[in-house]
């Protein structure tokens, strides 16, 4: 089957990654507008470095570990794409799913932890901030995860072709969501 | 490219870019019926304050405000938008580009049905308890941030939906005007060949696609406050309410460039047509339509003056408002160069585009007052701002839409409309606009607030009161100046003349293509030659000039 | 577009960088005084973001329009970000 978004392109680019590329356009306004909210909310406030003490950093440190490794994995699936080896595809995207929902495991851990102690959204503005934005993070990896798992799904199958590129554009997105984390973690966890 | 697909896949969940416009422009005229009826309940209680509005009942203060809130939030989010950008650009783009559709046809249907489960929520927010959202179509906290102050709860939660599914559709329907635009081109068709729609189109895209991020993160802040208990818009929890405005209004303002650029590129496609005569500089055109829209970023506390913002906010943002009206004034120079010494005819279509061009001079006109800081500490929350956004909305929305739906009917459902039905709706609705919205710049400037219910209960109003009343008249009688389009739009689907493919001996390669275009819209590819509006030219025998035709031979040019 | 493995970075490098860079933020919001530590943590995640961009995203090998469409909103987020500080950080 032809894939209109592969093979039809005026520029040399192909359609697919285009239309990737303006979706995650969006989405660094989207983020950026509540990492641009916190952080003038936050400068002009005080208090907020002791509620942020409460937060789990060996945690967060985790998932940073947990997220940075994922987007190798990712890249390393799309370079078996490129390697023409759908097996090793397979277990890097594999790899990739179990590494992020590991990351949905240990943010729900967290969250149970300190809404336990008492943090809940509604503890202060800080708090608000905090779930706002690890929330909105955390939805977004779910979303990943799911594309992953489906890509997964077809690439063990063998019916990912012709579709391969597929594996590049959701890395694309994969790496966006990791990116975002690379600047929560700092905003909300070292400060 | 043409098998026989069941009726579902036909009509309903179809991924051909022209039948997603048409489910579009449905929903959209139904949405307009709605806001019309918002509108003809809020002037007849303006009027008549306290009566009996016929065919209703009585009107309820807080009732009144969710009018307010629903009339604003419809005719932008669910009327404007969806007509102009994804009904005329679904069904535009791909045909004038000389493309078989769009780069990614069930994402296409995809925003469509999330279009349709937002109107859904919309209309559903209507009928639970509390009523529909009631805090204003620009939703301020902390009215908005909790139940008890507006009395509405899941009202307000499903508005909030309402729109985060309508903003998903549209990034979506973006994503696909964007990259069908940039990649999927038929050959020749190079950037400065583009029909002035098409440019219009996609900066319109480009703006809504970087500027609805920041509120999309405020409605999650929003509705996070209303059910979770977050405090990011409430002050006795360490919150911000002028953040969400910021917010606001960052996506507000180019939102409103959002609809008036198709708008725009409506008018410019026709102009030429009835003129026989190239568009005057398509060029400058594009770069003023660039330079307005990375202005349109910089200018959004003009509607904050007086939120209490810091006052040195004012002078920038006055400098860059002003500012922007260049570029706009621009495009209104070169129309005008357009129809300068034209040979002009005026159907319908290019009646309503010199009726958008009058009424949009006069709503820019009234914007720089609004621009102007000094200026706007006396007409903020005045009616005076109301008039203004009419002249620009309205002009933008239902001057230059029918515009493009008497122009694009034929191409649409292969028929004509009635051409003096056609010219008695634009003579009543200008008439009757025009009656309505001049007076009410006055009532404005003589102090009357907006979103008020009852303008009787204030001693200084009293003395205006005649002119709402003349106001809602003429708003009665404006509405029921629509009655002459429905009935043609209804008849001429069912019994118009049939229509030729080029029925306006136009030049874009719509008009190339059958009418209407089958699965596929061409034939044959298009190849692309020249520019859109070569008109009157020497180089051809009619005074029309197909951007597709090639001109190898004498015989070639005379088909 | 294939990049083709002659021409790819070298994925597990970007990720030993990657990983100590976290490490440098770290260290530093312990051992620095809090101004200098801010701006350090907030230069490394700058970095960090653009090491995943520029290799994992592939943007070193992309046609200029795909960085416009990628710097372009970063851009209006910082206008959005400097036009927010009036009247939230010298305010209160």
């Amino acid at each position: 089957m032809d894939s209109r978004a592969q093979t039809l392109t005026s520029t040399g680019i192909p359609t697919g990654k285009v239309g990737v590329w303006w979706f995650l356009a969006s989405e660094i306004t989207v983020f950026g507008g509540l990492i641009a909210s916190y952080i003038v909310v936050r400068l002009g406030s005080s208090g907020w470095s002791e509620a942020a003490a409460h937060l789990n950093f060996s945690l967060g440190l985790a998932n940073t570990f947990v997220l940075l490794t994922s987007s190798l994995t990712m890249v390393l699936a799309f370079a078996a794409v490129e390697d023409k080896d759908p097996k090793r595809l397979g277990t890097y995207l594999g790899l990739t799913v179990l590494l992020g929902l590991a990351f949905l495991i240990i943010k729900a851990f967290e969250y149970t932890g300190e809404i336990a102690a008492g943090f809940t959204p509604a503890a202060g503005i800080f708090w608000s901030f905090y779930y706002g934005m690890t929330g909105l993070h955390a939805l977004h990896v779910l979303a990943g995860v799911i594309t992953n798992v489906i890509l997964s799904i077809a690439a063990i199958g063998k019916v990912l072709r012709p579709n391969e590129h597929r594996v590049e554009l959701a890395g694309l997105y994969w790496h966006f969501v990791d990116i975002v984390w690379i600047f929560l973690f700092p905003l909300l966890y070292l400060t | 490219m043409s098998e026989e697909l069941s009726f579902w896949r036909t009509y309903v969940f179809s991924t051909d870019h022209k039948t997603i416009a048409k489910q579009y422009l449905s929903l959209g005229l139904f949405w307009a019926l709605v806001g019309g009826l918002t509108a003809y309940l809020m002037r007849w209680q303006l009027a008549y304050p306290d009566t009996e509005v016929p065919g209703w009942g009585f009107i309820a203060p807080d009732f009144y405000n969710m009018l307010v809130t629903m009339h604003g939030t419809i005719m932008v989010f669910f009327v404007a938008m969806p007509i102009l950008l994804a009904s005329f650009g679904n069904f535009l783009i791909p045909l004038m580009i000389g493309s078989r559709d769009m780069a990614f046809p069930r994402l296409n249907m995809l925003s469509f049905w999330v279009f349709s489960l937002a109107s859904l929520t919309l209309l559903i927010s209507f009928f639970v308890p509390g009523g529909a959202a009631s805090a204003g179509w620009t939703g301020y906290p902390p009215l908005s941030a909790k139940a008890a102050y507006t009395g509405v709860n899941w009202g307000l939660n499903l508005w909030i939906l309402a729109l985060a599914l309508e903003f998903a559709s549209f990034l979506m329907g973006g994503v696909n005007f964007l990259t069908t635009t940039i990649n999927l081109r038929a050959p020749g068709m190079t950037f400065f060949r583009l029909p002035l729609i098409v440019w219009m189109q996609i900066t319109a895209a480009v703006l809504f696609m970087l500027s609805v991020g920041p509120l999309i993160a405020g409605a999650v802040m929003l509705l996070m406050d209303r059910v979770l208990g977050t405090t990011f818009y409430l002050p006795e929890g360490g919150g911000e309410p002028l953040l969400w405005q910021h917010l606001f209004w960052f996506f507000g303002h180019p939102e409103v460039y959002v609809i008036l650029l198709p708008g725009l590129g409506i008018v410019l496609e026709i102009m030429p047509v009835f003129s026989r005569k190239p568009i005057f500089g398509y060029r400058p055109i594009i770069y003023s339509t660039i330079a307005a829209g990375m202005l349109s970023f910089i200018v959004w506390a003009h509607h904050q003056f007086l939120s209490g913002m810091d006052p040195r906010l004012a002078m920038p943002f006055s400098i860059t408002t002003i500012i922007i009206s260049v570029p706009f004034a621009l495009i209104v120079f070169a129309m005008i160069a357009t129809l300068w010494r034209a040979s002009i005819s005026f159907p319908p279509p290019m009646l309503f585009a010199l009726g958008t061009l009058s009424i949009f001079i006069l709503g820019g006109l009234t914007g720089i007052f609004n621009g102007s800081a000094p200026v706007d500490i006396y007409i903020h929350d005045t009616y005076f701002v109301v008039a203004h956004f009419h002249y620009t909305l309205f002009s933008a929305t239902f001057f230059a839409g029918f515009a493009g739906l008497y122009f694009w009917f034929p191409k649409m459902f292969g028929r004509m409309m009635n051409e003096p039905l056609g010219k008695m709706h634009f003579w009543l609705t200008f008439i009757f606009f025009n009656a309505g919205f001049v007076p009410m710049h006055f009532v404005g400037l003589g102090g009357m607030m907006r979103r008020i219910a009852n303008p009787m209960q204030y001693e200084f109003l009293q003395p205006l009161q005649p002119i709402n009343t003349f106001i809602t008249i003429a708003s009665v009688l404006l509405l029921l100046s629509q009655i002459p389009f429905v009935v043609n739009f209804l008849w001429s689907l069912m019994r118009g003349q049939v229509a030729e493919r080029n029925p306006w001996q136009a030049n874009t390669l719509e008009w190339s293509a059958a009418s209407p275009p089958p699965h596929g819209n061409f034939e044959t590819v298009p190849a692309v030659y020249r520019s859109p509006y070569e008109y009157s030219s020497p180089e051809a025998a009619e005074d029309w000039l197909p951007q597709d035709r090639p001109l190898a031979s004498p015989a070639a040019a005379r088909q | 577009m294939m990049i083709g493995e002659q021409n790819r970075p070298n994925y597990f490098g970007i990720w030993m960088a990657l990983l100590g860079l976290v490490a440098i933020s770290i260290a530093a919001s312990i051992v620095l005084p809090k101004s200098l530590a801010l701006l350090l943590i907030f230069a490394v995640a700058i970095a960090k973001a653009l090491l995943v961009a520029l290799n994992y995203m592939h943007l070193k090998y992309e046609k200029l329009l795909l960085y416009i469409i990628a710097i372009v909103p970063v851009v209006i987020v910082i206008i959005l970000l400097f036009a927010l500080f009036p009247d939230f950080v010298f305010h209160r």
